[in-house]
């Protein structure tokens, strides 16, 4: 059957919706499909209640050894994707959380080059999260050396910036929203720089800052994102440096020197 | 998206009891749970939480590539057909584990007549064509094509009742 009309269509739907048609029926609806609303609305609907089928499926216990097969060939691909750092030919995999130490204000600056890296790369997404009132400056750092429009990018929903918020609980809700509409838009990675307001106003205090940077790294291993967050030596209090920044981070850099296996990093 | 081990450990059991179902064989229902853990995880971006819950994403990618395994791979003979397709190999069969959605779903497929019933469970659990349907119940094609569309139009109209909007 090469043609079918509406009223052949009413009758194959259902198998069509149960993928029980045979083959060149099934082209046929396919090719019905692309040009009738109606029967794309009816064949939701239908697919709606076969979805739901699959709630009656008996369940069945699979060995053991699926589970290590699997999480195993998972992890082996995921370990595979990585991005650039930007300001040295270092790579993060995808899944790092990192922590910059820096001491000067070029070195602060010289982490955008992170973000930069992946605004010409389409399938990537730019997250800069910082306290609102630094939105401006480093939207203009950002901008640095970048050819196109830093604003255009942001109306694109190409990077986005997240600001502050009171509560550790708000600060990784607001993450994670960002982070699921990013996929919800089609990027595979995510870049997020972090300037964190330690001590600031709007900011939680500094405990619930240290537990914010070990949620990150459970949010870490369920985005294809790579993580860093600035830590300024100078102004930062030490307990913040050491709890915060080395405690929490599992990878560590100073300028070009990068420390894939933090020994200090306590896993939570 | 969930964590990776949580996801896994959260809906193995339907998942692998889907792809047994239909398939039939330790080995081939298992590389059918592991592409679709891997294509689900490859694809993650596409994933739309609007669309369905990730469990039906989920169970729908093991689905469909089971079926491939059965209509391409030709995997299983086409004289195997079984009738029997309900909750004799459910681990959890007993009512009280099923949650109040599962429970429901089974409830509302007992409730259609037994034709409609069987050629639903042969051509959703099973994987078989109607055509195959029909030569293995022995009925014309389309007493088959009919006993799909009532049982599937009747299912919708439970299902709408339950979760809103229908099939015009």
């Amino acid at each position: 059957m090469n043609q079918v009309d509406c009223n052949q269509v009413d009758e194959l739907l259902a198998g069509y919706a149960l993928t029980a048609l045979d083959q060149p029926d099934e082209a046929s609806v396919d090719r019905h499909l692309a040009g009738c609303d109606r029967h794309q609305r009816t064949l939701e609907e239908l697919t709606r209640a076969t979805d739901h089928l699959m709630l009656a499926v008996p369940e069945r216990e699979p060995r053991p050894e699926l589970r290590t097969r699997i999480l195993d060939a998972i992890r082996a691909e995921a370990a595979t994707a990585s991005v650039s750092l930007g300001w040295s030919k270092e790579r993060l995999a995808l899944g790092s959380h990192a922590c910059v130490f820096h001491s000067d204000e070029a070195g602060l600056k010289g982490t955008m080059a992170f973000l930069r890296a992946g605004l010409e790369l389409p399938e990537e997404f730019g997250i800069v999260f910082a306290d609102q009132t630094r939105f401006a400056s480093l939207g203009a750092w950002l901008q640095e050396g970048y050819a196109g429009s830093v604003p255009n990018l942001i109306e694109r929903g190409k990077l986005a910036m997240i600001p502050e918020a009171a509560t550790s609980e708000d600060l990784i809700a607001g993450i994670g929203a960002r982070l699921d509409r990013a996929m919800a838009d089609g990027y595979k990675v995510i870049r997020l720089l972090g300037f964190i307001g330690w001590d600031q106003p709007g900011w939680p205090d500094t405990a619930s800052i240290v537990e914010f940077e070990q949620r990150v790294n459970q949010v870490v291993r369920a985005y294809p994102v790579a993580v860093v967050c600035t830590y300024d030596v100078t102004k930062l209090a030490g307990l913040s440096l050491m709890e915060g920044g080395l405690r929490s981070h599992p990878i560590t850099i100073m300028g070009n020197r990068i420390v894939r296996e933090n020994p200090f990093y306590l896993a939570a | 998206m969930t964590d990776l081990e949580d996801l896994y450990d959260a809906q193995k059991g339907m998942a692998y009891g889907l792809a047994f179902q239909l398939l039939r064989d330790q080995g081939a229902a298992e590389d059918v749970v592991q592409e679709a853990f891997l294509a689900a995880w490859r694809s993650r971006a596409q994933y739309d939480r609007s669309k369905g819950g990730l469990r039906g994403w989920l169970l729908t990618i093991v689905r469909n590539r089971a079926i491939d395994r059965l209509r391409h791979d030709r995997l299983r003979p086409e004289d195997s057909l079984e009738l029997e397709t309900g909750g004799q190999t459910d681990v959890r069969s007993d009512p009280a584990h099923l949650g109040p959605e599962r429970l429901w779903m089974r409830q509302a497929l007992e409730s259609l007549p037994e034709a409609q019933r069987t050629a639903i469970n042969l051509a959703y659990f099973g994987g078989f064509t109607q055509s195959q349907i029909a030569r293995h119940t022995r009925q014309p094609l389309g007493t088959v094509k009919g006993q799909l569309r009532l049982g599937l139009l009747k299912l919708s109209s439970l299902d709408h009742a339950r979760f809103g909007t229908m099939a015009r």
